[in-house]
């Protein structure tokens, strides 16, 4: 089993298994161009460096990464029907813990990041669904967003949201 | 810890583009970040638009844009865009009407090009239609449309001012698939007497332009009842010798036909001896819907009455177009 090792932005050295990998768009692109696939070379002496995501983070990454593989890996850019995407239960049941939090929102910027759509399309469904039919200061208490308006800034956008609707 | 909703744009579009439409204008009171986010997505996503027509009243100085919706999430955006461009121009000068699939703007020709740049820039549309419009502001449309791709235009060009070399530039600028043009309706040219032989000969002109520009064309015309004309028979011989392969010759009063019988087969010779592929559609007198010549024939496409019919010529190695 070939290993290739990724560097998180702080320094932290994750061995993972080559095949989990074909699931990241943008490490496929540099295990390619570093020839990391090529039989003389060696891969465990190459690490990647991620510098945009960070050790905790990419640890939850691989740990998803692991769960799924072997999944079809999409191609393309192209929309989701988003009405047929539904959040599978392990997947739910691993975002929950770190739901309506900085954490939820980083793994989502590393799955971007990591270009890994299917994890990225979850994730970004799992956000989604916390905002369902819930006004603008409920979603502010419940992810702990600070209220930057003003009281006439707030019943401006208001006033702006009601005649649009 | 606060939570930081500036995601980058690929992440951004996805959890929005999950929401319906009421709870995606909420977001906009969350915080400054998400207002601007689902703001913004009005640019990252082109508001695509169904058709987006600006129409010219020269005597009242006045310009109207119609946005036709694709569906009534665009509308909304539509609608917040709507109004927050409009706050630039003065009440008095700006009206706006709105209703379940459509916004009209009427306003100054004056502040037209302020509107178009603040606003219009943001939309994408299926079809883009000009109607009227003066050389001014065929001028202010040829800088902002520079370059954007359409496929589909319509214009109807103003006899008062026949600036159809002008116009034809600017739909060379488009470089659309397909054009729609009303021709020159003959009605209209009886307020136009002394100018009449050249109006004719200029928007033929203009026609025989677009047929060098664009593959597909439809034009419009309407006419009074008569049935022989060998300019109109001219007129599309003209045209199919150019780079334009698709003609549809449609009338406003589907009851007159286009062409009279020994012009229907004197075209038919003529389509016979051109080398490129051309389909022609237009109206034929009911009786000579069997008429075919060497190789060429003709399908009946739909009855309107027992008078005319609806047909479309086609060279294609000898068989009738299905």
């Amino acid at each position: 089993m070939v290993l290739i090792t990724l560097v998180s932005s702080d320094e932290q050295n994750f061995p993972v298994e080559r095949e989990l990998l074909k699931q990241s768009g943008t490490i496929e692109t540099l295990i390619v161009n570093m020839n990391l696939d090529d039989e003389d070379t060696d891969a465990a002496a190459m690490p990647i460096p991620l510098p945009n995501v960070k050790g905790d983070v990419l640890e939850k990454v691989i740990q998803w990464m692991e769960h799924h593989k072997g999944d079809p890996v999409k191609e393309g850019d192209n929309e989701d029907n988003n009405a047929e995407i539904v959040v599978p239960q392990w997947d739910d049941d691993f975002f929950k813990p770190a739901m309506y939090g900085s954490k939820h929102l980083e793994l989502t910027v590393a799955a971007s990041y990591l270009d890994i759509k299917n994890l990225l399309t979850l994730s970004c469904k799992a956000i989604s669904n916390t905002f369902k039919g819930k006004t603008g200061p409920q979603i502010r208490e419940e992810w702990g967003v600070p209220n930057e308006f003003t009281p006439e800034e707030e019943e401006a956008i208001r006033k702006e949201n009601e005649w649009s609707e | 810890m606060e939570v930081d909703f500036r995601f980058p744009q690929k992440a951004t579009c996805k959890i929005f583009n999950f929401l319906e439409t009421s709870t995606l204008l909420r977001m906009r009171e969350l915080c400054k970040s998400t207002m601007e986010i689902v703001d913004n997505l009005l640019i990252i996503n082109q508001t695509q638009l169904e058709q987006f027509l600006i129409y010219e009243t020269i005597e009242q100085d006045e310009i109207t844009i119609l946005f036709s919706f694709k569906n009534i999430r665009h509308l909304l955006f539509g609608k917040l865009f709507a109004i927050s461009a409009s706050t630039k121009i003065p009440t008095m000068f700006f009206s706006l009407t709105i209703d379940n699939q459509s916004i009209r703007i009427v306003l100054r020709s004056a502040y037209f090009k302020t509107y178009l740049i603040q606003y219009c820039s943001l939309l994408h549309a299926r079809l883009l239609s000009f109607v009227n419009l003066s050389s001014d502001i065929i001028q202010t449309c040829s800088v902002y449309f520079d370059g954007a791709l359409y496929d589909c235009c319509q214009l109807e060009p103003n006899p008062i001012v026949s600036n159809f070399e002008q116009l034809a530039d600017f739909v060379h600028l488009l470089r659309p698939n397909y054009v729609s043009v009303a021709a020159l309706p003959r009605t209209r040219l009886t307020e136009f007497q002394e100018k009449k032989t050249a109006l004719i000969s200029a928007s033929f002109n203009f026609l025989l332009e677009l047929a060098d520009i664009v593959p597909r064309l439809n034009i419009v015309m309407e006419r009074e009842n008569e049935v022989n004309d060998p300019v109109l028979l001219k007129l599309v011989q003209e045209i199919l010798n150019r780079k334009c392969d698709t003609l549809l010759m449609d009338h406003i009063q589907k009851m007159d036909t286009a062409l009279s019988v020994s012009d229907v087969e004197n075209l038919f010779q003529f389509v016979h001896h051109l080398e490129k592929r051309k389909t022609v559609i237009m109206w034929i007198p009911y009786e000579k819907k069997k008429l075919a010549i060497g190789e060429f024939g003709m399908k009946r496409i739909r009855r309107i009455d027992r008078k005319s019919e609806f047909i479309l010529f086609n060279l294609s190695e000898g068989r009738v177009f299905a």
